[in-house]
């Protein structure tokens, strides 16, 4: 009976010593944010892998005890979760992370949001996010919002480390503009460039460089394509001139490197998130999209 | 000597120089990264602050004046419907539950949803089941969500926490009928009860869950005792953990104890073990391989019965949209009640879109030593509004 007193004890152990903030991001690139704020004083994991997509999730019981653990939990917001994420939450059974808690964080407040239905809505017009597309991320001017955003919720909740936070901060953001900088004069050719997408999940990147999407391979979100609509793509691509096909590395690519092959444009497969093809943070990130990008157009 | 430190000087000087406007710059840089920051801070602090404090009042309540802020307090309500096509080369007799019933069209049922939170303490969820004359309370309780660390509770009436196939709902069954044994022992619509649950995510780096409950116990499949004292009494420990990055297993024990409706203060134990093998390499692409063994004993007048089965299926995503599934049902381990049967169900299953289904199923039973009974199932599932999520 000692003995597995002391093994519970042992398996408890490491929840004991560590008094680091603990944050959980449903994304790998809003961890990445919280640990560039956060720096050592923060503990961060991440829910979905980067290869898969964030609208089809399987929630998992090891989400839960993630979830049970946490002290901030950075989600999407816009539902973007809405089909996984609710139901561990409860499971999770922890008052910290509850919805309109100040350690259940939107990282959408604030954001420049595109695409935000007006009227009714229903699902003919596929699976629509009436509040905004909530790939958000792609834009860097919303990712700027969020990193404020966590900033002032870790200072919230361990106030010690304000002055650390702010200062860590200070120096993302600023990293982060001279990026910017950077970006738009590697994307200032993009303007006015089409290109057709997947899915409308680089909305916030296409309204960002200019480039103009025509179509998307899914004829509605969360559809995938007919016959009847690829050849509508096919008609489209040789009329207005389309550049390139682009897509996360996730979605199938069946059908776009047969538009790409007929059609003669590249088809850009970039990664999807933090971590995807060995990326190592945001920069890297969006390295690499832009430079394919720029590589193909 | 004397032009090593000419060199020297030299170089610190240009280091010097060239340092000055840089750190000018930053300077200016950092100036303005802080206004940015404060700019976008107060941004932030206005979009959580409430738009409008404006209240109408209709007696004791009071709420927003604004239209959009009263929907916006609604309940998730969300309808799924199952439908049916059926053909049996003998039409089953006895209950059935949600199971097709008979050859021709079946509505299988219409699950009416309300759900939502209520307030920082609880959330609630009710669940109506329509069948084509009867309106059945499926589900209706309340969560709480502010419990001391690791603990929750449930109230009302709900599925009981016994295995994994017994807490799905029809919608989310990889099949278009309930597991046989499932069906025998738990009840063709599961074993459902009013009463309360306690339970506790024990805090450890895994996942390792306890759930206790006490109900009535009046699902007369193997209880419904009919003395005021015949609660039923339940309990799950169920653990957790990832294999590797792209799977997961879960297994999961269950017992039950009660009282049966054979006579006065006839007893009934259930026992359960289950076991979920869960891989997804890729976004689109996963395979499930659940199985759920079931043993029951109970007293019948004077003799003590027993009877055991087991299920086990595979479920395969290949494309998107697209499920294939296999599932091998066996009553008769080690004994059977009143015949020895096994079943064999294979299904493909077809997702148009996220919110409807569409499934093919054929089933081969054989009971004992009679002819075998072909069936074949149509199903059509359709699902509107929010509905929230269901445990995994």
């Amino acid at each position: 009976m000692k003995k597995i007193f002391l093994f519970m004890m042992f398996l408890m152990l490491p929840l004991a010593v560590s008094a680091k903030v603990k944050v959980v991001g449903t994304l790998p690139v809003f961890a990445s944010i919280a640990r560039e704020v956060g720096g050592e004083r923060v503990e961060v994991s991440r829910l979905v892998r980067p290869n898969q997509d964030p609208h089809f999730l399987d929630a998992k019981p090891t989400f839960v005890v993630a979830l049970s653990q946490a002290d901030l939990l950075l989600h999407g917001g816009l539902e973007l979760e809405i089909g996984w994420l609710p139901p561990i939450v409860v499971q999770a059974r922890n008052p910290k992370i509850n919805p309109n808690t100040p350690g259940n964080v939107d990282l959408s407040q604030g954001n420049h949001l595109l695409e935000i239905s007006q009227g009714k809505v229903d699902r003919s017009l596929g699976d629509v996010h009436p509040m905004g597309n909530p790939h958000t991320w792609f834009s860097p001017n919303n990712v700027k919002v969020m990193a404020v955003n966590i900033s002032q919720h870790l200072s919230a909740l361990d106030p010690e480390g304000k002055a650390y936070y702010a200062e860590r901060l200070k120096t993302f953001v600023a990293a982060l503009n001279q990026k910017i900088q950077q970006w738009e004069q590697q994307t200032a050719g993009f303007k006015g460039k089409k290109v057709i997408t997947y899915h409308k999940s680089l909305s916030y990147f296409t309204d960002w460089t200019g480039l103009e999407v025509i179509d998307t391979v899914e004829p509605k979100p969360g559809i995938p394509p007919s016959s009847k609509h690829v050849d509508e793509l096919l008609s489209e691509i040789s009329n207005s001139q389309v550049k390139a096909i682009l897509m996360e590395s996730f979605y199938p690519s069946k059908v776009p490197e047969y538009l790409a092959e007929k059609a003669h444009i590249p088809l850009v497969q970039i990664p999807s998130d933090v971590g995807d093809e060995g990326t190592k943070g945001y920069f890297e990130l969006m390295d690499r999209f832009i430079e394919k990008i720029k590589g193909a157009l | 000597m004397k032009k090593i430190l000419w060199v020297l000087f030299l170089s610190l000087g240009v280091g010097w120089l060239s340092q000055v406007p840089l750190q000018a710059g930053e300077k200016q840089g950092t100036n303005h990264t802080d206004q940015e920051i404060e700019a976008i801070s107060s941004q932030l602090k206005n979009a959580t602050a409430p738009a409008s404090d404006q209240t109408k009042s209709i007696g004791p309540f009071k709420y927003s004046a604004n239209q959009a802020g009263l929907q916006k307090l609604l309940p998730d309500i969300s309808l799924i419907g199952n439908f049916a096509g059926a053909y049996f080369s003998t039409d089953p007799t006895g209950a059935t539950g949600v199971d097709p019933a008979k050859t021709g069209f079946n509505l299988q049922e219409i699950e009416l949803a309300l759900q939502s939170v209520i307030d920082p303490y609880l959330r609630a969820d009710v669940m109506l089941a329509f069948s084509e004359d009867t309106v059945e309370l499926e589900e209706g309780y309340f969560t709480t969500l502010a419990f001391p660390k690791g603990f929750q509770m449930r109230g009302g009436k709900f599925r009981l926490p016994f295995g994994r196939q017994n807490q799905k709902h029809t919608e989310n069954w990889d099949f278009a009928d309930n597991a046989l044994m499932n069906k025998y022992v738990l009840g063709p619509d599961g074993l459902k009860e009013l009463g309360v649950e306690v339970s506790y995510l024990i805090p450890l780096p895994f996942f390792l869950q306890l759930q206790g409950t006490f109900s009535n116990g009046d699902g007369d499949a193997s209880f419904g005792g009919t003395r005021k004292q015949d609660f039923l009494y339940q309990g799950r420990l169920s653990t957790s953990f990832d294999v590797l990055e792209n799977s997961s297993i879960l297994f999961g024990t269950s017992a039950a104890f009660g009282f049966n409706n054979t006579g006065l203060g006839n007893q009934t134990q259930v026992f359960g073990g289950d076991v979920l093998f869960k891989w997804k390499p890729k976004a689109y692409r996963s395979l499930v391989w659940q199985s759920e063994y079931l043993f029951r004993s109970f007293e019948d007048g004077s003799s003590r019965q027993k009877d055991g089965g087991l299920y086990s299926y595979v479920d395969y995503q290949f494309l998107k949209r697209w499920h294939a599934g296999m599932r091998y049902d066996q009553t008769g381990l080690p004994s059977y009640l009143i015949a020895k049967e096994y079943r064999v169900t294979p299904a493909l299953t077809f997702n148009p879109t996220e919110f409807t289904r569409l499934r093919v199923q054929y089933e081969y039973d054989k009971v004992a030593s009679l002819d075998p009974i072909h069936s074949a199932f149509l199903q059509l599932e359709f699902s509107m509004g929010p509905h929230g999520g269901h445990p995994f």
